[in-house]
């Protein structure tokens, strides 16, 4: 029998709300999330910050970038005309924060990111974590973005601090346990 | 000054409050670190234009020789 990569994503109990949070200042840190349940799944909901879409997620508070490796790939500003290749196709391998996508400059359409962190209570193992976004520009135009990958920090996740280059405008973040 | 909210969820505490030195000087080093990244994916991104323009194809022929 193949082995499963991942625990099950939800449980029979279904979702649980654990937390809203109003996002604020130059970064909002969401701290004693619960340690009851297997994953984590992060919803942010009307992310707007004055950066252009440079937000991220930093896990425990832990600030040292080699603790988290990703695979990262998106579209950088895409018109809503699909005959207007004015975009820019990337795909990255890198050290760095959790980037989590946010819709610069008070888009006036809301935009979500979400990421689930797999088994975040254990310790010993890496927690994946999975990541996608998309967001629209001051000008009309979209980018998106996909990040898997590993936090190698050796504990479990019991905070994490959402930031942006710039400053936050707008934006709730939900978790929820699974 | 740079202000930073904590939200304790457990107990519903919201603290809203500047960053002290500490926090502060993390942030700068932070920042620089993630527009240092920003800039290296930035010049990815040229350096690829540039040589699909040198040899004349367009992303969606690329991406057709790729399928």
């Amino acid at each position: 029998m193949a082995a499963t990569i991942f625990p099950a994503l939800i449980p029979a109990g279904g979702l649980t709300l654990l937390s809203t949070t109003t996002l604020s200042g130059a970064s909002t840190t969401i701290s004693n999330i619960n340690q009851n349940h297997k994953n984590l799944l992060i919803v942010g909901d009307t992310l707007n910050d004055n950066s252009d879409s440079n937000s991220f997620i930093q896990l425990n508070g832990n600030s040292t970038s080699t603790a988290y490796q990703s695979i990262r790939s998106g579209y950088s500003y895409i018109t809503a005309d699909a005959g207007t290749q004015n975009w820019a196709r990337y795909t990255s391998i890198s050290n760095g924060f959790v980037h989590f996508l946010a819709a610069p400059f008070a888009a006036t359409t809301n935009y979500k990111s979400v990421m689930w962190i797999y088994d975040y209570t254990n310790t010993t193992p890496k927690n994946v974590t999975i990541q996608t976004g998309m967001a629209l520009n001051g000008s009309g135009e979209y980018s998106a973005m996909n990040n898997i990958g590993t936090y190698e920090g050796g504990s479990g996740i019991t905070s994490l601090k959402y930031y942006s280059l710039g400053s936050i405008l707008t934006g709730t973040i939900k978790i929820y346990g699974a | 000054m740079t202000k930073i909210t904590i939200h304790n969820v457990e107990t519903n505490e919201v603290i809203f409050r500047e960053m002290n030195e500490e926090e502060l000087a993390e942030w700068e080093q932070t920042k620089s670190q993630e527009q240092i990244n920003i800039k290296i994916e930035i010049a990815k991104i040229a350096k690829r234009d540039a040589i699909l323009v040198r040899l004349g194809l367009t992303e969606e022929e690329v991406l057709l020789l790729i399928s």
